[in-house]
């Protein structure tokens, strides 16, 4: 059976490398994409390589980025801009092969096999989607390749990012010479607290996790310590979907908010309108849902507080004044009083919606009716455009997040 | 095997609401133009075609014409009464209603009827 020629594309400070590519007067010049300085999303979303050579990272704050260079670019993110040119790379990578699956808004897996006679070697066909991505859009892109997309994913994380060609091929038999040396963290999967816990048990290395036995950390973590065991060695089940957007399992929306929330009434006005947002683009899908999962995250991100829990509804329903009592319900119950920072809903279990309820009750079909008109009117004239009051109380994010995505300008 | 070992990709995609539906949407637009893609008429079936209906016309025959077009497919039977070559049409006598001029460009099979 031919080996399967797996890359996976990252694209290079994509953020910044899109506002580069429009304004050919930022090229060659420290560029930051963040959001609003003032506010507690002024954190740098993406750094253009002349920003990262003044030590600038995505992540820290706007402040912290002038302090290290002060004529740095600020700029604002503009979501849908750079959605706009994910799908055009997503395009591009089509040309090459239909079974392309976005991982991200920045990387994107390709699956190669068995196209040797088209493109040429793996590498001559990675050179030609490099330079195809860069001469329409204007963007770098490294490529990592590998057997599976693990190997595709630690290729391009661990070298290819860090070298001029922009392109490193992992493969079974050469992935544990290159990989096992490697610090725990550069580890697909393995976060800041797993490098500590692993560390406690004398785990320095990816070789050190991949000769410890399997069952050890099956028991230790579940599952994560099985698929841990699995990726230091370099063994990846997974297949390459190709519809890029499977069945969906559940809406949710999280949000971070722009301070700490200490009193609980401004908090449960943020869960109102965020199960309202859920609930609509629930009904938006024509679904229903059975499960309410919320999220409260605190303020201290170091020290995690907060809680996650869901509950299962007596019945499956897309209906906010349904689905918001069981949010109350839940905060109320394992909210611990302290600051929240961020908050997170989410309705899984879906279903389609059925017409026979409606018929089993009125009051059911009225409430539908009108969610259904509410619906209508903000799809026409915008998510502003018809409101419950309690948005315009302090701390509503109504008016905040409207005309975003995901919590940045659109 | 577990859903995370089985995928572990698919459950640790971020991907942004938005983005999603326009990966939907692209999807969709793919698989849409994929299936109403016009195919390609070469020189031997035109000819094949122009045979078919020459037979027809002066054998009194009727013919079954199949079009592709934006709105979809059309499905015409008639006997051939002339064609347009300026205007590149054929104008058949269908059984029941009037006269139908039908684009050229658009047919895709012509074939005599049983």
């Amino acid at each position: 059976m031919p080996e399967k020629v797996i890359f996976l594309a990252d694209m290079e400070s994509f953020y910044a490398s899109v506002e580069s590519a429009r304004d050919p007067s930022l090229r060659g010049k420290p560029v930051a994409v963040c959001g609003d300085p003032a506010l507690r999303h002024g954190i740098i979303l993406a750094a253009s390589r002349e920003a990262k050579a003044h030590g600038i990272k995505t992540g820290q704050p706007a402040w912290e980025a002038r302090r290290m260079c002060p004529w740095v670019i600020f700029i604002h993110p503009r979501m849908q801009a750079y959605i706009d040119c994910s799908l055009q790379i997503t395009e591009i990578f089509k040309q090459f092969s239909d079974r392309v699956f976005p991982y991200s808004i920045d990387e994107q897996f390709i699956d190669l096999t068995g196209s040797t006679k088209l493109f040429g070697t793996p590498r001559q066909a990675a050179e030609q989607l490099m330079e195809k991505i860069r001469n329409e859009t204007g963007i770098r892109c490294r490529i990592g390749m590998g057997e599976n997309m693990l190997q595709a994913k630690m290729a391009c994380d661990c070298f290819a990012k860090k070298r001029a060609e922009a392109f490193f091929e992992l493969n079974s038999a050469n992935y544990a010479h290159f990989t096992w040396p490697l610090p725990v963290g550069s580890l697909f999967g393995v976060g800041h607290r797993m490098v500590k816990n692993l560390n406690r048990i004398g785990v320095r290395n990816i070789g050190h996790l991949a000769r410890l036995p399997r069952g050890m950390l099956g028991r230790l973590w579940g599952v994560n310590g099985e698929l841990l065991w699995l990726n230091a060695r370099g063994i990846d089940y997974s297949t390459l979907e190709t519809n890029s957007a499977p069945g969906q399992k559940g809406v949710g929306h999280t949000a971070t908010l722009p301070r700490d929330y200490r009193r609980q009434g401004e908090i449960e006005l943020v869960l109102l309108e965020m199960t309202e947002e859920v609930c609509a683009r629930t009904r938006r899908q024509g679904k229903v849902g059975s499960t309410v999962h919320l999220y409260c995250k605190g303020s201290d991100f170091d020290f995690p507080t907060g809680f996650s829990r869901q509950k299962t509804l007596p019945e499956s329903t897309a209906n906010t004044m349904k689905i918001y009592p069981v949010v109350l319900d839940l905060f109320r119950r394992h909210w611990d009083r302290k600051p929240v920072r961020a908050v997170g809903i989410s309705l899984s279990g879906l279903t389609p919606f059925r017409q026979l309820q409606l018929a089993l009750n009125a009051d059911y079909e009225k409430a539908e009716a009108l969610a259904e008109a509410a619906g209508q009117v903000r799809k026409r004239f915008g998510k502003t455009s018809l409101f419950r009051a309690a948005s315009l109380k302090v701390g509503a994010q109504l008016f905040e997040r409207a005309g975003k995505i995901g919590g940045h300008d659109s | 095997m577990s859903e995370k070992i089985r995928s572990q990709f698919g459950c640790s995609k971020m991907m942004l609401p938005e983005h999603c539906s326009m990966l939907r949407e692209q999807a969709l637009a793919e698989y849409r133009a994929e299936n109403n893609r016009f195919p390609e008429t070469d020189e031997q079936l035109r000819e094949e075609q122009q045979y078919i209906l020459d037979e027809a016309r002066a054998g009194g025959k009727t013919v079954i014409i199949k079009t592709l077009n934006s709105n979809g497919c059309n499905h015409y039977m008639g006997i051939p009464l002339r064609c347009d070559s300026t205007g590149n049409k054929i104008i058949i006598r269908t059984e029941t209603g009037p006269d139908l001029s039908i684009s050229a460009a658009e047919v895709v099979s012509l074939t005599i009827a049983d």
